[in-house]
């Protein structure tokens, strides 16, 4: 791992003004003093400062991030075949909610996979798809609307537009897939949609 | 027989008053002798004074005849002439039972009869009007000789039914809520938007009893080129900037989508969560992500003013507008609510679709003032408005615009604090819809107000 000189900016501005040795003397004594001198790693980095990436990872193996297919695939790994990758599949399974919204949110995922796989010069295929879509966020709504007061009806739909938003986002996680749905999206300009009425949650 | 029918009375003398509405509005009530062309299916437009529209009060009939047993009756019962028939007898002592009508009048309390009318089952035609009636039950001699008695009075009483007349031809009304979104936001931005407008908080499935039908007019593109995006700018800015960071997300992309939506400021998003946990003294990531927010921002603020100068034309809109007409034969008469850009696209549509009212008003011969839509605008990214409009203080993104030029752009009329929910100040939901702030009672006066317009 590299040092991160960044955060020696007023150490090294001091070092201008006095003898480069002696700089270089007080800098290793105070490093001593404060890192009790057993890192084998640079001295000037901090424990807290290695790697966000290694962070990162580890808040992504510890579940506090969601861990996500990052291959170049578009549709990734769909081992039970049910149209959803698995890695959302198991970020689903994880939601801290109800089953019937687990099962909205299932939904809400098999319609995004969708967005990355329909052929964009199929028009109708792709109206059809606006329709499932819409009628995914009507079921996420309904459902987690479903016996809760009118009274927080407001902060309740906010929490399933949030679900929602995370799936979409989830879903076009890599740049690849970023850019279908990107495309897909381009590909509906123009077009109108009806917000469903009746039944909007699959069977 | 004398007894004269009684129902083509009434019917002539309701009709000569006018019919009435009942407990839903209608839209069209059309009478005799109306030319075919002006026939909703085809017009789309409406008679152009509300009482026209929605005929308000009762109509009644009233027997103000003065030989009432002769012309405001009804034969109810006879007496035959004999006990194998039904047959009413002609003889002296034939008796006939009448009732005479004394008035009738729309009931208030009763439901009109409706069938759904086939080009929109959200609209209904009245196949038929509840009535109640006050009658005088008589037993007459018509056919004594050489003079018949006078009329026996038996009974008064009240008597409802409902009448199959149906001229002139009554509708419900429809109406059509068309969200105009703007080109930042996602498919699932664009929906959220649609659905908080929809809720019961907001406005509801109905407005005075009439159907609210919600339609999204999707608008992505800047009108560069053929398959241009703007969101397409926002994701380079992105990719770009995750250089930056050695690449730490160059394939995290969720927090791309979570910038793009505005939720990487919500608690319980992953920006927020990685923020959090992700430590470095000198909030390394912190920073890179408000350099982010202020990037896609000024591109943002950048491609508006391109899109401002370039607006899109009838063409462009050739979609909606074409939507928009449809509605419009399916006598929904449409308030288009239109965010950021998606005023852009607003403006041109309902330019198109005004202009195909006139013409076909003038092709029917009717008044051309009248267009069934009127147009909401909401932090309005166009030099022009085509209604009236809400644009806060605050909102960043069209006081970016107004710097750009300072003379075109409609002037804000809302002061609003930024709040950290949506640093942009601009986004529909966390700003302009957001039920803490005033501003969603007043985009919701300005839809219902053009609601009750139209």
């Amino acid at each position: 791992m590299q040092p991160n000189y960044k955060n020696f900016q007023p150490l090294a501005t001091a070092c201008r003004h006095i003898a480069r040795w002696l700089c270089l003397s007080i800098t290793v004594l105070a490093l001593t003093a404060c890192g009790g001198g057993k890192s084998t790693e640079s001295p000037t980095t901090p424990p807290a400062e290695r790697g966000m990436k290694e962070q990162l990872e580890a808040l992504e193996k510890a579940g506090e991030l969601p861990t996500l297919d990052r291959s170049t695939s578009i549709a990734g790994p769909d081992a039970d075949s049910n149209g959803i990758r698995d890695d959302i599949d198991a970020y689903i399974v994880a939601l801290p909610v109800n089953e019937a919204v687990k099962k909205a949110a299932v939904q809400v995922a098999r319609v995004q996979q969708k967005t990355l796989l329909i052929d964009l010069n199929d028009r109708l295929a792709l109206l059809r798809l606006a329709e499932y879509e819409a009628a995914s966020t009507a079921c996420m709504s309904t459902t987690i609307l479903a016996e809760v007061p009118p009274e927080l009806h407001s902060k309740v739909l906010k929490e399933g537009h949030a679900i929602t938003f995370k799936i979409e986002a989830i879903t076009a996680n890599t740049p690849e897939r970023a850019d279908r749905y990107l495309a897909y999206m381009r590909a509906l300009h123009g077009t109108t949609t009806t917000y469903p009425e009746g039944k909007v949650c699959e069977d | 027989m004398k007894a004269k029918n009684w129902l083509t009375l009434l019917s002539f003398g309701l009709f000569a008053a006018g019919i009435a509405a009942q407990p839903k509005p209608y839209q069209l009530c059309r009478g005799l002798g109306t030319p075919n062309q002006q026939l909703i299916q085809t017009n789309y437009r409406y008679p152009p004074k509300p009482e026209q529209r929605t005929v308000i009060g009762l109509n009644r009939f009233e027997c103000t005849s003065a030989y009432p047993v002769d012309e405001c009756s009804e034969t109810k019962a006879c007496k035959p002439v004999n006990s194998m028939t039904d047959q009413c007898g002609e003889s002296d002592d034939s008796w006939y039972d009448v009732w005479v009508w004394r008035r009738s009048q729309l009931d208030p309390q009763a439901l009109p009869h409706y069938f759904p009318w086939l080009s929109n089952p959200a609209v209904q035609t009245i196949v038929q009007f509840p009535y109640i009636g006050r009658v005088d039950a008589y037993r007459t001699w018509p056919y004594a000789t050489p003079l018949a008695p006078e009329p026996q009075f038996l009974e008064s009483m009240d008597v409802r039914f409902y009448s199959p007349f149906s001229k002139p031809e009554c509708y419900t009304m429809a109406h059509l809520l068309g969200f105009f979104n703007g080109v930042w936001n996602t498919r699932r931005e664009a929906w959220a938007s649609l659905k908080t407008m929809r809720e019961q908080s907001f406005l509801g499935p109905d407005w005075r009893g009439a159907p609210i039908r919600y339609e999204l007019f999707y608008n992505q593109s800047c009108k560069r080129s053929a398959n241009d995006s703007c969101l397409q700018d926002v994701a380079e800015v992105f990719r770009q900037r995750s250089a930056e960071i050695d690449g730490l997300l160059d394939r995290r992309w969720e927090y791309f989508w979570e910038q793009v939506t505005g939720q990487h400021t919500q608690a319980g998003s992953f920006t927020q969560r990685l923020v959090a946990r992700v430590a470095r003294s000198d909030n390394a990531l912190a920073n890179w992500f408000d350099a982010l927010g202020n990037a896609v921002l000024a591109k943002i603020t950048a491609l508006s003013t391109v899109l401002a100068e370039n607006p899109p034309t009838a063409q462009d809109a050739a979609q909606h507008t074409a939507q928009l007409i449809r509605a419009g034969q399916r006598a929904e008469r449409a308030v288009l609510v239109a965010h950021s850009q998606g005023n852009l696209f607003v403006n041109a549509a309902y330019d198109a679709y005004l202009a195909h009212s006139r013409q076909a008003g003038t092709l029917v011969g009717e008044d051309t003032g009248y267009v069934a839509a009127k147009v909401v605008h909401i932090a309005p990214a166009s030099p022009t408005l085509r209604g009236p409009h809400v644009l806060a203080s605050s909102d960043l993104v069209i006081n970016g615009l107004r710097r750009v030029d300072g003379t075109y752009l409609p002037v804000s009329n809302a002061t609003l604090p930024l709040d950290s929910k949506d640093p942009s100040g601009h986004k529909l939901l966390d700003t302009y819809l957001d039920e803490a702030r005033p501003l969603r009672a007043q985009i919701r006066q300005l839809i219902t107000d053009a609601l009750d317009a139209l």
